[in-house]
Formats: C-alpha cells, sequence, structure tokens
C-alpha cells in the first residue's frame, strides 16, 4: 500500500528547471532510496514533500490526504519529518532541548513535562546522552547529524524523509549510521533517504528511484536499477558504457 | 514543590511587599519621590517585557514599542479628554486597541516571508512615523494642540492621585512580567524559542509559526499599550512629540539587552539597573551625558555578556549577592549621600561591573578554589526544563 503519492510534480526557479514531472510513489514500511547525479532534484523533492516549496504543478498524497498545498507545519502534524544535509539545530538550546521541542509539537501536542520524559529516550537511541545538555557548539560533525535525526524521530513521524545523513562521515561513523537507520526502520517508520555513499544504498533500499535533470528515470530493485544502462549515463555520461 | 508554584509564590510575595509601599512611606514619612521612583521603574520594567515577549523569544527585532504605547496614551487621552469617559473603562481600551493594531500589521508582515529580518525591524519603526502623522492631522484624535489629561479623577479607593498611579503601574507590570514568565514556561514559549533560532526548521517539525508570531505580538502591543494608557496621567498633558518619540523603543532595547533577552528576567533587571542609573544621572544634573554614559555601558555588556547580566547573575549568584550587598553597606555606612536611591544606584553599578568577568577567567578562579565555596554549579536553561511541571 502506498503511503505516499506524487503525481506529476515540477518546480522552477526562474528559468531553471529543478522538477520536471516527478511521479513516484513510497510503501509503507519500505527504504526507498533516491539517487541521481547532482543537480538532479532530490533535495528540492524532500523541500516541495515536506511542505517547504509550494510545487508549481502536480499533487502530493500523503496518508490519503491531498498535502500539495499545506504550509510545512501542517505536513509535519500529519506525520512526515526530514532531518537536513547541512545540520541545523537550535543552536541557543541544549541537545537535549532540541529534541523536546520537537517532541511537543511535531505529530502530537506534548507538554513541557512530558517532552522531558521523550528527550531522554531518544537522546539514548542515538547514543547522545553523554552531550545532551552541553552547547551545541561542542558537538562534533557526527554528533550534529545524530541530532538531526533524533530531532526528526522525536516528532514521531510515520514517514522521514533522510537528506545526506551519511554525508561527510568516515566509514565507521556511516556503518554505525546504516546500523541506525535500521533500527528506525525496525520501529515501523517508512523512509525515504537521499543519499551518494551507494554502499549503503545499496545495503538499505528495498527500492531506489533514480532522478536526473528533475526527471525519474529509472525504478525497481536495486540491483535492477544500478545495472541500468540510462543510470550508467546518468551518473557518467555517455562513454561510462565504453568503458 | 516545583519550581512553578515556587516562582507564582515569589511574585505573590514581591505584590505584596511593593503594595505596601506607600503606606511604608508615609508612615516612615520618606519623600513622595520614591513612590514616583518606583512606579516609573515599575513602568520600564512592563514596556521591556513586553518588547521581549516578541523580540526576545520570537526574535523578531521591533522598533515598534513606541506605536503599540502611543496608540495606549491616544486612545485613553481621547476616551477620557474628548469623550468623557471614565478613566477606568477607556484602560482596557488602550490594550485592546494596542493588541488589535498588532495583529493587523502581523497578519501583512507575517504572511510575507520578504518582510523578515531587517525589514521587520524597519516596518515596524515606520508605523510609529504614520501613528505619528496622522494623530497630528487628525481633529479627533490630536490635531496637534495636544490633550489635557490632568486633574483625571481616579477610583477613590485608590488613594491620592500619586498612590493610584503606583498601584495600576505595580498591578500591570505584575501582570506583564507573569505574562512573559507563563509564555516562557510553555510550548508557547519553547516554540517562539524555535523560531527564534531558526525559524523554517521550527516550521518542519510543526510549530505553528504563524500564529504563534502573531500570539507574541500581540501580546507585545497589548501590555505596551495597557500601560501607555495608564501613563497617559502622568504625562499630564499629551502631545504627538512626547508621545511618538525614538524614547520608548530605544530604552526598551538598552534594557533588555544589558538584562539579556533569553530569559523573562532579563528586561526586568535590565530595566531596574538603568531606571536607576539614568535617574541618578539625571537628579546629579548629568541628564545631557546621561544618555551617553548608558549607552557607553551598553555596548561594553554587549561586547562582554552577550547573554545579559541575569544569566551572569544566576550563575554567580553568591557574588552577586555579596557585591549588591557589600557596595550597599559600604555607601551607606560611609553616607555617600543622603539618598537611598543612590546607595542602590552604587550597589547596581558595582555588581554589573562584576559580571564583567568574562566566563572563561571566572571559571577558572572557581577552579582554583578548589571547585567548592564557589557560587554552586551553573544552572542553566536545560534545568528550567528538566524541573520544568516536576
Amino acid at each position: 500500500m502506498s503511503l505516499l503519492e506524487v503525481t506529476d510534480v515540477a518546480k522552477r526557479f526562474g528559468g531553471v528547471v529543478a522538477l520536471d514531472g516527478v511521479t513516484m510513489r513510497v510503501d509503507e514500511g519500505e527504504i526507498l532510496g533516491l539517487v541521481g547525479p547532482n543537480g538532479s532534484g532530490k533535495s528540492t523533492l524532500i523541500n516541495v514533500l515536506s511542505g517547504f516549496y509550494a510545487g508549481d504543478q502536480g499533487r502530493v498524497d500523503f496518508a490519503d490526504t491531498d498535502v500539495t498545498s499545506l504550509p510545512a507545519n501542517q505536513v509535519a502534524a500529519l506525520g512526515i519529518a526530514r532531518t537536513y544535509q547541512i545540520p541545523r539545530p537550535f543552536d541557543t538550546m541544549t541537545p537535549r532541548e532540541n529534541i523536546a521541542v520537537s517532541y511537543m509539537f511535531g505529530q502530537h501536542r506534548h507538554s513541557l513535562a512530558e517532552a522531558r520524559e521523550a528527550a531522554g529516550e531518544w537522546l539514548e537511541f542515538t547514543g547522545l546522552g553523554d552531550v545532551a545538555d552541553t552547547g551545541i557548539n561542542e558537538l562534533t560533525l557526527h554528533q550534529l547529524k545524530f541530532l538531526e535525526l533524533a530531532r526528526a524521530l522525536a516528532t514521531q513521524p510515520s514517514l522521514l524523509l533522510l537528506d545526506e545523513v551519511l554525508a561527510g562521515l568516515n566509514p565507521s561513523e556511516i556503518n554505525q549510521s546504516v546500523e541506525m537507520i535500521q533500527r528506525v526502520h525496525a520501529r515501523g517508520i517508512t523512509l525515504l533517504i537521499v543519499e551518494h555513499v551507494m554502499r549503503a544504498v545499496m545495503a538499505l533500499s528495498h527500492r531506489i528511484v533514480v532522478l536526473d535533470q528533475g526527471k525519474v528515470i529509472v525504478e525497481g530493485e536495486p540491483e535492477q536499477v544500478m545495472a541500468d544502462p540510462a543510470v550508467i549515463r546518468a551518473y557518467l555520461g555517455d562513454r561510462g558504457l565504453d568503458a | 514543590m516545583n519550581r512553578r508554584r515556587r516562582t507564582l509564590l515569589g511574585f505573590a510575595a514581591v505584590a505584596v511587599i511593593l503594595g505596601f509601599f506607600p503606606a511604608v512611606q508615609e508612615a516612615l514619612d520618606l519623600p513622595t519621590f520614591y513612590v514616583i521612583f518606583l512606579f516609573t521603574t515599575l513602568f520600564w520594567v512592563a514596556q521591556a517585557s513586553s518588547w521581549n515577549i516578541l523580540t526576545g523569544f520570537a526574535g523578531y527585532f521591533s522598533f515598534g514599542q513606541g506605536a503599540w504605547y502611543g496608540i495606549g496614551v491616544y486612545a485613553v487621552s481621547v476616551l477620557v479628554g474628548k469623550h468623557g469617559w471614565p478613566f477606568m473603562a477607556a484602560l482596557p481600551m488602550a490594550g485592546l486597541l494596542a493588541g488589535v493594531a498588532g495583529l493587523l500589521l502581523g497578519m501583512v508582515v507575517f504572511r510575507l516571508r520578504r518582510l523578515s529580518g531587517e525589514i521587520f525591524a524597519l516596518t515596524t519603526l515606520a508605523i510609529a512615523f504614520v501613528l505619528a502623522a496622522l494623530a497630528r492631522l487628525l481633529p479627533a484624535i490630536d490635531g496637534g494642540t495636544g490633550i489635557f489629561m490632568t486633574g483625571t479623577p481616579l477610583p477613590e479607593f485608590l488613594g491620592d492621585f500619586t498612590t493610584a498611579m503606583y498601584l495600576l503601574t505595580l498591578v500591570f507590570s505584575l501582570l506583564t512580567v507573569m505574562a512573559a514568565y507563563l509564555i516562557q514556561d510553555s510550548r508557547l514559549g519553547w516554540g517562539l524559542f524555535a523560531i527564534r533560532d531558526d525559524e523554517q526548521v521550527a516550521d518542519g517539525l510543526g510549530v505553528p509559526v504563524f500564529r504563534y508570531k502573531m500570539t507574541a505580538l500581540g501580546a507585545n502591543a497589548f501590555f505596551a499599550g495597557l500601560m501607555g494608557g495608564l501613563w497617559s496621567l502622568r504625562l499630564g498633558f499629551v502631545t504627538v512629540d512626547d508621545v511618538f518619540n525614538i524614547r520608548v523603543p530605544l530604552f526598551v532595547i538598552l534594557m533588555s539587552v544589558l538584562g539579556g533577552m533569553r530569559h523573562w528576567m532579563g528586561p526586568v533587571v535590565g530595566a531596574v539597573i538603568i531606571t536607576t542609573i539614568s535617574d541618578r544621572l539625571n537628579s546629579a544634573g548629568l541628564a545631557d551625558v546621561s544618555q551617553i554614559i548608558i549607552g557607553a555601558l551598553l555596548v561594553i555588556l554587549a561586547l562582554a555578556v552577550r547573554e545579559g547580566v541575569y544569566l551572569r547573575m544566576r550563575d554567580r549568584w553568591v557574588t552577586t549577592a555579596a557585591v549588591f550587598f557589600g557596595a550597599l553597606a559600604l555607601v551607606t555606612l560611609f553616607d555617600i549621600n543622603g539618598s537611598l536611591i543612590s546607595d542602590f544606584a552604587y550597589a547596581m553599578v558595582a555588581t554589573t561591573l562584576a559580571m564583567l568577568v568574562p566566563s572563561g577567567v571566572w571559571e577558572r578562579m572557581r577552579a582554583n578554589r578548589g571547585g567548592t565555596g564557589g557560587d554552586g554549579p551553573p544552572e542553566t536553561l536545560a534545568d528550567d526544563l528538566t524541573e520544568a511541571n516536576t
């Protein structure tokens, strides 16, 4: 059953076409990998899905509700959460407070007191317990990425959009993150992951959608997608096939 | 006892102590001037606290304080001075009109994403100019002649004019500060902090950004207008130039920056320090340089104590208390001058200067003392969150 249904969505910035009639779906309970070369429109799609940009055309349905023109906070209240490629913590707050705020709002309303309890749970889940009450500027990139994840999880989403959580991490941190993403999935959360680290995408995704120049060029099982000539061409150009 | 109940009890205690001050003043035969000084301070406490709800909590820098205050002043002046309303009936209208004006502005500026940042600040500044021009041009409001408010009757049970002014100012400023506290200690407050830090991220996490910003702006304008309405009596003769000038917006900014904009107590502390010092400078005949001195103080503090003096005083409460009461005892003992307010002014300056010791140096001094006998562990906002409602 599909949880998210994207139909013919387009987005232009001035004369630049970022999304050119994207149609795709995310099934309930799956991990969908969204890949494509730089500038193919992956981040724009995430921004449209989470309500930050209004698409110029097309329609987005989430859990049988039309969310096409809803503002971001209403999309969040319906159960879509996202992370940012470059971490954007609330920098006058501690990690605990970041997560607590997210829990107070998100998909369900919670009081300040309830938020305190819940924050501990997500801090523990992401292994940030030791830095829970330190300043944001004392966190490493790795910890900031995990904080992004913890904060998104604290909204108790049904669908989580992960925008390059692995970018900039070293191999052992990547392994740790992949394992964490699997644990998130095990909690019953549907995931859409945008990622450049192909090893991780192949390991995690049940299905992969490839974007190129704002269009979906291929979708299907990971192995099958990666062997597709159109994908190789998109990444490496025409010469890639000769090599 | 939980933190909220403790704080509300604190409010009650302050209300009772300050509420009896006019009686004490009369009994001890202290100059009436003390009562006037206190209600002037309370006026600024309310103005700075209400400004901070929007600018400190939600992060929208506003020069609009003068506009909301001015609407309040003129609402009461027109209703009482031109239409013969009883003063107490006109007073709520001051808050309501200013609140509605704030919401109208919010409906326009918060809908347009382009109007954030410095454009928002400039828009709020422009509102005050427009209102000043309107008041000057329209005879129904002012028409350039001014409005006499002297001799306006006040309810008799409040006592003589000065006592009545004092009690009303006390009630309104307590209400304002309490509102700021309750907002900070709630979902609304944390939603506003999130908006201040990164509005787009807050939006994405489900914070109803438009509604929250409207609430903050509405509350700011309402409390500023309410106090403005009351202040029309203090002004006595209300003129456009006296009301719509840069004084109110500038002073609330100075006070909040000095005290700290991230905690509801910041503007309270800042307002008390600045009104006390500026009152002393004025009475010493230094009115001309008082703005320069306060301005210089602000620049130094803004650079050295970015979080404002209040949070530092809380972290270093032992030192704060020691310096404040030590200085107070010294100046009283040596009787440097006869005035009680001057004594407090010296003590406040000494305490504020003690807060200038940078955090790094402070930590090292604390460590050298072996970590004991210091000011206890620093209390952060996280503790507010951790202890809230427990």
